[in-house]
């Protein structure tokens, strides 16, 4: 087994060297993991939230953060063997070098023919290549794929909560943190003039729930729909 | 019948500037800047068109992930930055020493000499002072820039892994929060729930009176 002592000192600045692509890649994974797991924890910690809501939020989190790694993952490692397949066959070349002169190194008999400078520039341009992919692939992963995925959720739970607060019979009951739910069967037979009538009650329900999944729409307009 | 010679297949590629090469060293700050500054873009756009939810939520999700892009790039870069420095001056001045077998690991990556003068080269060193070199110096000067280089990146990475603990629990939220309110038009939707909230109290205390 190898000691953190020589970890640090010897076995990750080689990896560093060596392999600079999957070294970002993997420093990225653990830090992603670690942010993720850090904000799963500070929702437990939080004392504000409900006990269930804890719990889904937590669920959430961790959600979001398999997302995220697994496209990390997955991408960076395709898009740089993308990248290293690109220079290798010549269809990125490096500053005054040929598309034959790579394809000549790239086979073992011709690679000796070929001047060790022009070597030398080659095998770094084909590093280079697949650290730049490897970089484009996360930008993809994180930027782009990850938020992508987690929109599409996001409204698809928003969707499904929005549902349950409609019976299937078409009567409309009204999910309120503050009273059970009431259907409203006729509207027009109830007085319009009460306010403490349940049904009033349910009006005004209906309109903060409303306003608060719409906090800035304009309040007349809410007025005029929930009259 | 006359059969023509094919003609040879032409192999063209796109050249890349010179300084291409030096993406093959990038270090996890740059690497955390190029992931931040395209999140700032990309992420913003994808929240501000989100099809899924209202043109009110659209606005405040694309402000609220905006706001934290700045902040959680900021923070990250300057983690990794501080620790990247540790890690360089710590070996510049004598905190850790280059392990006796780290030249050969340099040495099997860079097995030409010419290998390893490109990448000194590369790594900022200028030609005149490379070509007066031999090449147990080259391949000694290498290392000297190789070995502080990969333990800044380590450092790096660790104090980007502490910084999630210290600076992203702690003062994510808070400095959202604070940018959300000091910037103008970041606050223009928050102004706006909050002049609907106060309305919509006013009217309840009517109707309850």
């Amino acid at each position: 087994m190898i000691k953190p002592r020589q970890f640090f000192k010897i076995t990750a600045p080689r990896f560093h060297i060596e392999n600079n692509g999957k070294f970002l890649t993997r420093t990225s994974a653990l830090t992603f993991t670690v942010s993720g797991l850090g904000q799963g924890l500070s929702v437990l910690n939080n004392k504000k939230l409900p006990k269930d809501d804890r719990k889904y939020i937590f669920c959430q989190e961790m959600a979001t953060m398999g997302i995220n790694l697994v496209a990390l993952l997955t991408f960076s490692n395709e898009f740089g063997k993308w990248g290293k397949k690109l220079a290798e066959k010549g269809k990125i070349l490096p500053h005054k070098i040929n598309a034959e002169q790579v394809k000549q190194y790239m086979s073992e008999a011709g690679k000796k023919a070929l001047d060790s400078k022009v070597q030398s520039k080659i095998s770094t341009h084909i590093k280079a290549a697949s650290v730049a992919a490897t970089i484009l692939g996360q930008i993809v992963a994180l930027n782009v794929f990850a938020p992508i995925v987690r929109n599409v959720l996001a409204g698809y739970a928003d969707k499904r909560s929005k549902q349950k607060c409609k019976n299937i019979d078409g009567i409309k009951h009204i999910a309120s943190p503050v009273m059970p739910a009431t259907p409203i069967k006729n509207e027009e037979q109830v007085p319009a003039t009460m306010f403490t009538s349940t049904l009033h009650s349910t009006r005004a329900n209906d309109m903060f729930n409303s306003f608060a999944d719409n906090p800035n729409k304009n309040l007349q307009e809410l007025l005029d729909q929930h009259k | 019948m006359v059969t023509l010679p094919r003609p040879k297949k032409i192999a063209f590629g796109l050249h890349v500037p010179k300084s291409f090469a030096k993406l093959a060293d990038t270090k996890p700050s740059m690497q955390r800047l190029y992931i931040g500054a395209t999140a700032l873009v990309t992420q913003t756009a994808l929240d501000a068109g989100n099809p899924m939810v209202d043109k009110e939520t659209r606005k405040n999700s694309a402000t609220r992930t905006f706001a934290k892009m700045i902040v959680t790039t900021g923070s990250g870069v300057c983690a990794r930055s501080i620790g990247e420095w540790i890690g360089e001056n710590g070996i510049k001045k004598g905190l850790f020493k280059v392990p006796e077998c780290f030249k050969d690991i340099v040495k099997n990556t860079y097995s030409s000499t010419e290998a390893q003068k490109n990448e000194l080269e590369s790594l900022g060193m200028k030609i005149e002072e490379i070509q007066r070199k031999n090449s147990s110096q080259i391949l000694e000067s290498l290392t000297k820039k190789k070995y502080p280089r990969a333990i800044g990146a380590i450092a790096g990475v660790a104090m980007a892994v502490v910084s999630v603990f210290v600076a992203d629990m702690l003062f994510i939220d808070p400095i959202t929060n604070w940018m959300l309110d000091k910037c103008p038009r970041l606050n223009k939707n928050k102004n706006k729930a909050n002049e609907n909230k106060q309305q919509c109290e006013n009217k309840c205390k009517g109707w309850k009176a």
